[in-house]
This record gives C-alpha cells, sequence and structure tokens, in this order.
C-alpha cells in the first residue's frame, strides 16, 4: 500500500516535470516556428534541409524590361545569387541601349568580336530565321525603332520610310565566324534579340539549376514561365494562359519539364490617330504589326529559346498557316487565341488543356495532326 | 512496467505536442497570404483571411507612390504616380500566381499559400 503511494508520488513529481518540459518545449516550437516563418517571406529564402517539398529558395530580379522570380526546391542563397547575377550579366550584354552592352557596340561599329552567350543568340537567331522563313527576324530592330516600340513615343511611319527600312531587314545577311567569335553585319542592318533573350535566360537558369542538383523549379521571366522538372510533390505545374481581353487567365496548361510562353498584341501596343491599333509584333515582309486574326500565341516545348522563336512567328503566320507548321516539325504544342475569342489547341495538349470555370462558353477546338 | 511509465507518457507527449505543431504550422502555410515586396524586400506581409475591414497602405520611395488596397481575401493596387498605371489596371487579386507587378517602382504584390483547385504555379503572358 505505502509502496504504491510512493510511486504515485513519483508519478506526479514526474507529471509536473513533464510540464515543465512540455511549456519550455512549446517556446521553443514557438520561436522555431517564428524562424521559419521569417525565411519563408523573406525574397532570398534558402532551406538546407534535404526535404524539397519544404520551403524553395526564391529571388525577384529586374532586369530585361520586366519582373524575373526564380523558384528553386532545394536551393539555397548562393544559387539564387549565382542566378542572379547571370540575369544580369546576360542583360547587359544583350541590352540594345545599353552603351556598354556587345549587342549596342555591334549595331554601332558594324562588327564585334562576341562572347559564348551573344554567339550563340546570333548563331540561334540565324537558325531559326531560316526555320520560319525569315517570319522570326533578328534584324527587325530598324522598323521597330522606327514605330517608336523601343522608346515608347510611339508613331506610324510613312510607306517610303518603311520600304526603305525594309531593305536592310533580313537575317541572312549576319555573318557570323564561328572560329574567331567575330559578327559582321551589312551597312544599315542591326540586331535585337529581344525576341529570344528572355527564352535563352530561362535556358541558362535552368540548366544552372539542373547542374547544382536541384529537381524542381520554376522561373517566370516576365511572363515566360519555365519548369524544371515536376512540383516538389510530383504534380505537374498548372500554367495559367494569358487572357487578353482580360487580366485572368483562360485556361491551365499542365506541364512537367516543358517551357510555356506567349506572344499576344495586347502585351505592348499603342492606338494610332486613326483609331486603328498596332502592336509590337510586326511582320518582317511589310514593316507593320502582324494582323492575321490572332490574338495570342502560346508554345509549349522542351526549351525557352525555340518557344521564344515559335510564339513570335506563329503569330506572324496566322492560324491556318502555323497549324501546318505544327503539322510539319510536332516537336511543340501551341494554344492559339483568335480575335473571335476561341480556342484552338494542337492535339497534344488535349490531356493537359482545361479552359477555366469562367471561359466555358468559348469554342475550344483541338488542331489534329 | 510501472517504472517506465512516466517516460511514456513523456515521449508519447513530446511526439503529440509536435505533430500538432507541424500541423498548425501546414495548415497557416495554406491561408491567404498577401506578400508586398520592394527592390526584393518584403515591407508587407498581410493574412488576407484575417482581414475584417477594408484598409489602404501607402507604399512611398524616391521612384514615387502606390497605394494598396487590402480587403477580406483581397488586394489591389488603387492608385501609382507611374507613368504606365498597369500595375492599377491590373485590379484585385486573390490567388497565387498571378502577381501584381509595378515595374517602374519596383514593387510586387503576390499572394501564397492557397488551397483552390483552380489556383496557378504561373501565367504566361
Amino acid at each position: 500500500m505505502q509502496k504504491r503511494n510512493q510511486i504515485t508520488g513519483v508519478s506526479s513529481g514526474v507529471k509536473i516535470a513533464v510540464l515543465v518540459m512540455l511549456l519550455g518545449l512549446m517556446a521553443g516550437c514557438g520561436s522555431a516556428s517564428g524562424a521559419s516563418g521569417t525565411s519563408s517571406t523573406s525574397t532570398m529564402s534558402a532551406d538546407v534541409s534535404s526535404d524539397i517539398t519544404s520551403t524553395p529558395a526564391t529571388t525577384t530580379v529586374f532586369a530585361m524590361d520586366t519582373v524575373m522570380q526564380l523558384t528553386a526546391y532545394g536551393g539555397d542563397d548562393a544559387l539564387m545569387q549565382e542566378a542572379s547575377d547571370r540575369i544580369t550579366a546576360l542583360d547587359s550584354l544583350l541590352s540594345t541601349t545599353n552603351p556598354d552592352s556587345e549587342i549596342y557596340a555591334l549595331n554601332a561599329q558594324g562588327t564585334a568580336t562576341v562572347s559564348p552567350d551573344t554567339a550563340a543568340l546570333v548563331e540561334d537567331g540565324i537558325k531559326y530565321g531560316q526555320l520560319t522563313g525569315g517570319l522570326l527576324d533578328v534584324t527587325i530592330y530598324p522598323v521597330v525603332r522606327a514605330w517608336g516600340f523601343t522608346t515608347g513615343e510611339y508613331q506610324i511611319p510613312d510607306a517610303d520610310t518603311l520600304t526603305e527600312l525594309l531593305k536592310t531587314v533580313d537575317y541572312r545577311s549576319i555573318s557570323f565566324d564561328a572560329d574567331t567569335s567575330v559578327v559582321t553585319l551589312p551597312e544599315g542592318v542591326m540586331v535585337d534579340f529581344g525576341s529570344l533573350a528572355k527564352g535563352y535566360t530561362g535556358d541558362v537558369l535552368l540548366k544552372l539549376f539542373a547542374d547544382n542538383g536541384i529537381t524542381s523549379a520554376m522561373v517566370n521571366l516576365g511572363g515566360n514561365v519555365q519548369t524544371l522538372g515536376a512540383k516538389p510533390d510530383g504534380s505537374a505545374w498548372r500554367v495559367g494562359i494569358e487572357d487578353p481581353s482580360g487580366d485572368d487567365y483562360l485556361g491551365i496548361v499542365s506541364v512537367v519539364n516543358k517551357t510555356v510562353i506567349t506572344s499576344g498584341g495586347y502585351e505592348r501596343y499603342f492606338t494610332g490617330d486613326d483609331g486603328t491599333v498596332y502592336w509590337h509584333i510586326f511582320d518582317p515582309r511589310t514593316g507593320y504589326p502582324a494582323k492575321t486574326g490572332l490574338l495570342s500565341v502560346s508554345i509549349i516545348t522542351d526549351t525557352g529559346i525555340y518557344a521564344e522563336a515559335l510564339s513570335t512567328s506563329l503569330f506572324v503566320m496566322g492560324l491556318d498557316q502555323a497549324s501546318d507548321f505544327w503539322r510539319e516539325h510536332r516537336d511543340f504544342e501551341a494554344v492559339f487565341i483568335t480575335e473571335d475569342g476561341d480556342v484552338y489547341i494542337t492535339s497534344g495538349l488535349e490531356n493537359s488543356f482545361t479552359l477555366s470555370d469562367t471561359d466555358t462558353g468559348r469554342t475550344l477546338t483541338v488542331i489534329q495532326p | 512496467m510501472r517504472r517506465h511509465l512516466p517516460w511514456i507518457v513523456l515521449i508519447a507527449c513530446i511526439v503529440l505536442l509536435c505533430s500538432a505543431a507541424l500541423l498548425l504550422s501546414a495548415t497557416a502555410a495554406h491561408g491567404s497570404v498577401a506578400n508586398i515586396y520592394q527592390d526584393g524586400q518584403l515591407l508587407y506581409s498581410i493574412d488576407l483571411s484575417a482581414v475584417e475591414t477594408p484598409y489602404t497602405i501607402d507604399i512611398t520611395d524616391d521612384t514615387g507612390t502606390n497605394t494598396v488596397s487590402v480587403e477580406t481575401g483581397r488586394i489591389c493596387i488603387t492608385d501609382a504616380d507611374c507613368p504606365d498605371q498597369i500595375c492599377v489596371h491590373q485590379g484585385w487579386i486573390d490567388q497565387p500566381g498571378q502577381p501584381i507587378v509595378c515595374l517602374p517602382h519596383h514593387l510586387i504584390i503576390e499572394i501564397v499559400g492557397d488551397t483552390s483547385s483552380d489556383s496557378i504555379d504561373g501565367l504566361s503572358q
């Protein structure tokens, strides 16, 4: 009897000790969760734990006239800093307006010895010019400038000016010596890799992440969404396709390890004195904004640079020619939104694209091979 | 066996408490929280589901001012002195994946965590 009492006595003593320890533990938990709260809301947070489902490393960079948001699960501050530095370096190489950039020097002098990044873009510019029959043309810059899209001081150039400027628009006039990395342009020809630079940058960033052992990442470079692998829980990334007539998205495409890049007339445009809307996507054959009945083209494929090249050139092609281009190549998928508000998707997206709930009234057509 | 009982109770309590803490922090992460960043620095983190009375915040730096309006479950920029007004035109946001960006002022408002089945990870535009 007495022994039992003794045990009870010990037991209540332990209970008090447990209570004290629990209180201590709760305080500890409180401060720990506070600390993790701070790290998850900071712009550059790193989680060194091996569990990639936890808070990702993220950073935001303002570059190339846009905002870039990078998310890497399992990344750390050092990796985000490296990525950020890489963006800044590319921006200062490729800018058409920064007097210290390689592109500025090339346009001003007609010839320049370029770094490997610029060389890669020059080669890609020529390659995708060939692939698209010149509908992607990196020498369109003098025309874009004449319309005021480089400064925001928009104007409608007269027909004679455009005819004159169009004589300089031809990507085939770029000469590039791969051995010496020397690029040469004929008199009057100017290049701008703005239509490819963000896609190239996205590819560089995802490769940097992959080289550092990251298996799940997403970069959003001003509306260019590029993904590495799947989400940490293994599910696909859900990428919204912007509604050209509003700020919401009209559909969602689910992707793993793919890039989703959209070109739309709604991105940059002005209304002329004649009441016509002029946007920033030009037909290199006419020097005028491409009006082919499309409001936007989204490309889903493996690399950012290919998606960029195609989103611009398929917009210029229009729906019919773009559908034929897809049938011929089949190494990408596409979403087209027409001026009538109809949505066309290539057949490879049949199971991964869904119209959002509020847009189910739209006509959705599947383009067959 | 009776001798070990207090220790079993202690361990059980610790396990229970830690599970509860984990569960709580996981639930908290799924709330509708708006984060406001300028130049990459977090200025405000607002739990939108906990907003009872709508209010506004003026965010000013040497580039200019943005007026942010906060209501239950949603947030927007209602006024700004930036040249393009893109941030104002975007209107209210209530889901992740569609951040409001004021490029001239380097200001970003984004919503994090949401369990809505229709939410997106990114917007291709």
